[in-house]
């Protein structure tokens, strides 16, 4: 034993330190190139200690276990089990924290795809809500500086909650309105200077609906006055916080969200119930010269004609709305916008002809 | 011969016992249970939630057991040949068969305790659930009527229902709880489109003799699985019941017409027992997986030294698995074109019938291994029948543990213990 | 068994064995032509050095390893047959015990092997346990402990079935001078009451005390065989035994060999090996009331029928 010890100790020691200095060598510029040609592997810094441990333990195999989760996780949607997606959301998106599109994709899913599945409505709106917690509570910890992530949950806001392509989406907005008024107060106006007297009130604002008062303060005061009920006010506050992250060259898609949510609240933005209970919904004719400047502030940031495209038809619309509802003063503010900004030969007739050519075509 | 068995499992349990790997286990396990209880989150009822935890842990609970099971019978008998204390055992007057059913006695009583433990910790659990919740809202109905319960599955057949209605047949199982449990309905359509507006239904319970014994009018969604609760007294133990439906014409543009979905049939769920019995019949089927496992390793550790013998236990457990994915693939009736294909180049017929055969042979040898899977209906409360826990413990621990017995004997008999490995 | 005690217990015929390796070629003859005939009470020793084929023989002989070649016939049947091994008892080389047992736990489980009603159980392990001086560890687990304390737990575990046949694999490797002794005076014992014992030893001395017959084996096949009367005795010479006598005496003696005999001869005192010598200090100092490490330990009452 001693003798073997002798002869073969100090090599296998030598090789030993020979390969530690090679790996060593390597590691940097195999780091480097692994995280140049897989982004978002790179080790977690910011997450909870249990996640970071699997990661790092897993390795190049988490990918594999989020696969697998995943397949199960269509599966069970196929079959019609939707009990566990939660929880296998949660782990996989646990599992690839650094992807968006994972985060984006099971959100959606549980908002979108499993919701529509619950004959009850309470179900659908619980599986609504598991869509925008997945983002709002754990997708943006975990990717603070992806603007993408604000924009898929304001996208929740904007279109699942705000928009009418759902069959409930009046009990959804009820179910919202209801919510933010019980924390923000009936008129979903939040009255800025109680915050810093109430203690524990800004804390809760944003446990339970992941909103810093702050920010809000910022996004009222530039955008508002906004009703929180609303969901597109929502759309427009995370959109605003995609469009901090994203830096000076901006985020195409969070500033289009912030002035197609602004356009919609102008034109049908006011939400009220009547005794039936039945969701009446008008326009919240306030906010105009704020819809304006959030077109505007869009055009001088993005060079792209389709935005000019869309604020002409957002004008040519209005006009037309405002007409209709006997606001002549405000039908005539966006016609002369439409004019100053886009003269073309049928604004060139003056508004008069410009209504009645409308009319005509109807 | 009694004696000698029993002595050979009590020392298997001893050494399981001693060497710590019983602690260790039950740490293992119970850290998983508690871990499971406080960290899933389920879909955000209570109900879900104990439903995924029964589900999670039994899965869990399964598979930690039985890679420790199959671990601890690997080197059951392999340890002792490598490490010769085998020698002083096989001189006595012992026969072989003996050796193996002692060994195999002693890992499974080890198992049962574990198995024991689980159990215990999910009617806790269970019971935690159920005074968690209001009894008398949704969520605690479904925790007490969905989860907590053992529910005859009763599948229906779809017979001539009349003009505008559907009917189907079914038969009530011998034992009907009494209210105030539910049965529940469960049926699908098949949707042409995404989130159409709700059918309004009407659904009718008949006697055998054709009295409607209840009725009850709703709105069920085009996607998703509908429930209808039915109750109990509307139904009598033991006796054919008929269920029909129609739509209820209503002035909006709701649909006129459904079909209900081939693949997911009409079923109703009529409660015959509590949570506690399924709870122990889902673990005895556990456990004769376990049972067969610890069978596996016992016999596979005779002929191959430990790390072998994990080795290939393991690789037969995957392959096993496996061999879902073949059946599909060579299941009768698919259409398989290969013969007409020209040009390209085949594959020689006899490979494929080969690999066929194999397949088919591996399918017939391992189906009834994979066939008892209790975790799902447990968590959903739908009765696992005594009568399986007798079929699975013969299948699995008598037919499947009896021909790896007669294996074991046969090598141990023509094995030199005493050859050095 | 078909035929009962005929007075030959072990009947061996040719008995070789072959070690092949992965491929089926031979390796090794570890045995080669052995042929051997105990009968009922003899004490047999295997003699040879290591590697000689002792092992693997006693091995073949418990169904451990299958002859290449040549018979067994064991207490009138197979050594695989259970009624055979019902009445066999062995000690290996090394004494394979259960770390995590205690001396009482190893001998109730081994008694179970040998299904033993609970009652026998307890009372022929409480009996051997005090035979092998064992007591004070009783309750230890074997795990940690020596190898001299392991071998007598292993010949305690070999003496359960009150064997007919006993099979010892260096019996008194690892023990102590006076273990030895008991272990020989032991054996000397139930040889008396008609069990057979066959045992294997490179330690000579072992052998010469106790062994009526020997067979020594090297390479794998018997050299030399017989009683050891035989195959010791100097023919040539004769030793005469006499009190101790002065030297006056002594020339006397010597002078009427060489005159009416006319043979030389030489005067020598015998004396005592070192073994005798040890174990006489050691009951001197015992029977001084100093009390020692193993007690004089009397036969456990169900050895003695």
């Amino acid at each position: 034993m001693k003798s073997w010890r002798k002869r073969t100790g100090i090599p296998i020691l030598a090789t030993a330190v020979l390969l530690l200095v090679v790996a060593g060598v390597f590691h940097a510029p195999l780091l480097e190139l692994r995280q140049r040609a897989l982004p978002g592997t790179e080790a977690l810094t910011d997450a909870p200690p249990v996640v970071v441990f699997t990661t790092v333990v897993l390795g190049g195999f988490r990918g594999v276990i989020a696969d697998a989760l995943w397949l199960r996780a269509s599966y069970l949607q196929e079959e019609g089990r939707y009990l566990e997606l939660v929880q296998l959301a949660d782990w996989v998106t646990k599992l690839e924290p650094h992807t968006t599109d994972v985060w984006a994709f099971h959100a959606w899913n549980m908002a979108y795809n499993v919701s529509v599945m619950m004959p009850v409505a309470e179900d659908r709106w619980r599986w609504v809500q598991q869509g925008i917690r997945l983002l709002r509570d754990e997708g943006i910890r975990y990717n603070p500086t992806d603007p993408r992530i604000y924009h898929e949950l304001g996208w929740i806001f904007q279109h699942k909650l705000g928009g009418d392509s759902d069959r409930l989406h009046a009990y959804y907005k009820k179910q919202w309105s209801d919510y933010v008024a019980e924390r923000l107060g009936a008129s979903g106006r939040p009255n800025y200077g109680i915050f810093s007297m109430e203690p524990g009130l800004r804390e809760r604002i944003r446990d339970e609906m992941g909103l810093d008062v702050g920010r809000m303060q910022i996004v009222d005061a530039i955008y508002g006055p906004l009703d929180w009920r609303v969901p597109q006010s929502h759309a427009v506050y995370w959109a605003y916080r995609g469009l901090e992250v994203a830096g000076p060259e901006g985020f195409l898609s969070c500033s289009r969200m912030i002035y197609q949510s602004m356009a919609e609240m102008f034109l049908w933005g006011k939400m009220s119930w009547d005794s039936q209970g039945e969701l009446i919904m008008e326009a919240d004719k306030r906010l105009l010269p704020r819809v304006f400047r959030a077109y505007e502030e869009t055009l001088s940031r993005y060079d792209d004609p389709a935005l000019d495209e869309a604020y002409i038809n957002f004008l040519a619309g209005a006009t037309l709305v405002m007409a209709q509802q006997g606001d002549t003063r405000r039908s005539h503010r966006c016609f002369d916008r439409l004019h100053a900004r886009y003269p073309t030969d049928r604004t060139a007739q003056g508004y008069d002809a410009f209504i009645a050519a409308h009319k005509e075509k109807k | 011969m009694r004696n000698r068995i029993l002595g050979i499992a009590g020392l298997m349990i001893r050494q399981a016992v001693r060497s710590r790997f019983v602690i260790c286990l039950f740490v293992l396990m119970l850290s998983l249970l508690v871990g499971f209880a406080l960290t899933i989150k389920g879909d955000g009822t209570a109900a879900g939630r104990l439903q995924m935890l029964l589900s999670y842990a039994m899965g869990a609970v399964g598979v930690v057991l039985g890679t420790a099971t199959l671990w601890l019978a690997c080197g059951s008998v392999s340890s002792e040949i490598e490490n010769r204390r085998l020698h002083l055992v096989l001189v006595k007057p012992i026969r072989r068969m003996d050796l193996w059913i002692g060994k195999w006695l002693g890992i499974v009583s080890v198992a049962m305790l574990m198995l024991a433990v689980a159990g215990f910790f999910l009617a806790i659990a269970g019971q935690v659930a159920l005074r968690r919740t209001v009894p008398d809202s949704a969520d605690g109905r479904a925790v007490r009527h969905q989860v907590l319960m053992s529910r005859y599955l009763a599948e229906s057949e779809r017979v001539k229902g009349g003009a505008g209605k559907a009917r189907w047949e079914l038969d009530c199982p011998a034992i009907v709880s009494p209210a105030p449990a539910v049965a529940t309905l469960r049926y699908r359509f098949v949707s042409p489109l995404r989130d159409l507006p709700p059918v309004r239904t009407h659904w009718e319970v008949l006697g055998p003799d054709g009295t409607c014994r209840f009725e009850a009018d709703g709105l069920a969604n085009m996607d998703g699985v509908n429930r209808l609760d039915i109750p109990v007294d509307s139904l009598q133990a033991g006796e054919r019941i008929s269920l029909t439906f129609r739509i209820r014409r209503g002035e909006e543009e709701a649909l006129h017409y459904v079909t209900f979905h081939p693949n997911h049939p009409v079923e109703l769920l009529i409660p015959t027992g509590g949570f506690g019995g399924n709870l122990v019949r889902a673990l005895l089927i556990v456990f004769c997986r376990v049972a067969l496992l610890a069978a596996l390793g016992v016999t596979v550790g005779t002929v191959f030294t430990f790390p072998v013998a994990v080795f290939v236990s393991t690789s037969m457990i995957v392959a096993t698995l496996f061999t879902q994915f073949f059946v599909f693939s060579t299941a009768p009736g698919r259409p398989s074109d290969h013969h007409h294909h020209h040009g390209a180049p085949e594959t020689p017929a006899w490979i494929e019938k080969v690999g066929e055969d194999l397949a088919n042979g591996m399918q017939f040898a391992v189906v009834p291994v994979l066939h008892y899977r209790v975790r799902g209906r447990l968590a959903e409360g739908v009765a696992i029948p005594w009568s399986e826990v007798y079929e699975a413990a013969g299948f699995l621990i008598f037919v499947y543990g009896g021909v790896l017995c007669a294996l074991a004997c046969e090598t141990l008999r023509r094995r030199e213990i005493a050859l050095p490995v | 068994m078909e035929q009962p005690d005929n007075g030959t217990v072990l009947e061996v015929f040719q008995l070789t064995k072959v070690f092949r390796d992965f491929w089926r070629r031979p390796r090794v003859t570890a045995v080669d032509g052995l042929d051997l005939s105990v009968q009922r009470g003899e004490i047999i020793g295997l003699l040879g050095p290591n590697g000689s084929g002792k092992s693997t023989t006693i091995k073949m002989l418990l169904g451990l390893l299958h002859p290449s070649d040549g018979s067994i016939r064991i207490l009138g049947g197979r050594p695989s047959d259970v009624a055979v091994r019902k009445r066999i008892g062995y000690l290996p080389e090394d004494s394979y015990l259960y770390r995590y047992l205690t001396p009482r736990e190893t001998l109730l489980f081994y008694g179970r092997l040998f299904d033993l009603s609970a009652s026998e159980r307890r009372q022929r392990t409480a009996e051997l346990i005090e035979m092998t001086g064992l007591g004070p560890a009783a309750d230890r687990a074997v795990g940690e402990f020596s190898k001299g304390m392991a071998r007598r737990l292993g010949l305690a575990q070999a003496l359960l079935n009150a064997p007919d046949l006993l099979i010892l694999d260096e019996p008194t490797s690892g023990l102590d001078p006076m273990g030895c002794r008991q272990v020989k005076e032991l054996l000397q014992a139930l040889a008396a009451r008609g069990t057979t014992i066959l045992l294997s030893s490179h330690l000579l001395a072992d052998v010469e005390h106790v062994c009526d017959r020997v067979v020594i084996m090297y390479d794998g096949r018997p050299r030399a065989a017989g009683t050891l009367k035989s195959l010791l005795e100097n023919q040539e010479r004769m030793l005469v035994n006499v009190p101790t006598l002065d030297a006056a005496a002594t020339r006397r003696l010597l002078d009427l060999l060489r005159k009416e005999l006319g043979c030389e001869a030489d005067v020598s005192r015998p004396s005592m090996n070192l073994e005798e010598f040890f174990v006489k200090v050691v009951r001197e100092a015992k029977e001084n009331g100093t009390p020692g490490a193993a007690g004089e330990s009397k036969m456990a009452t169900f050895l003695q029928a």
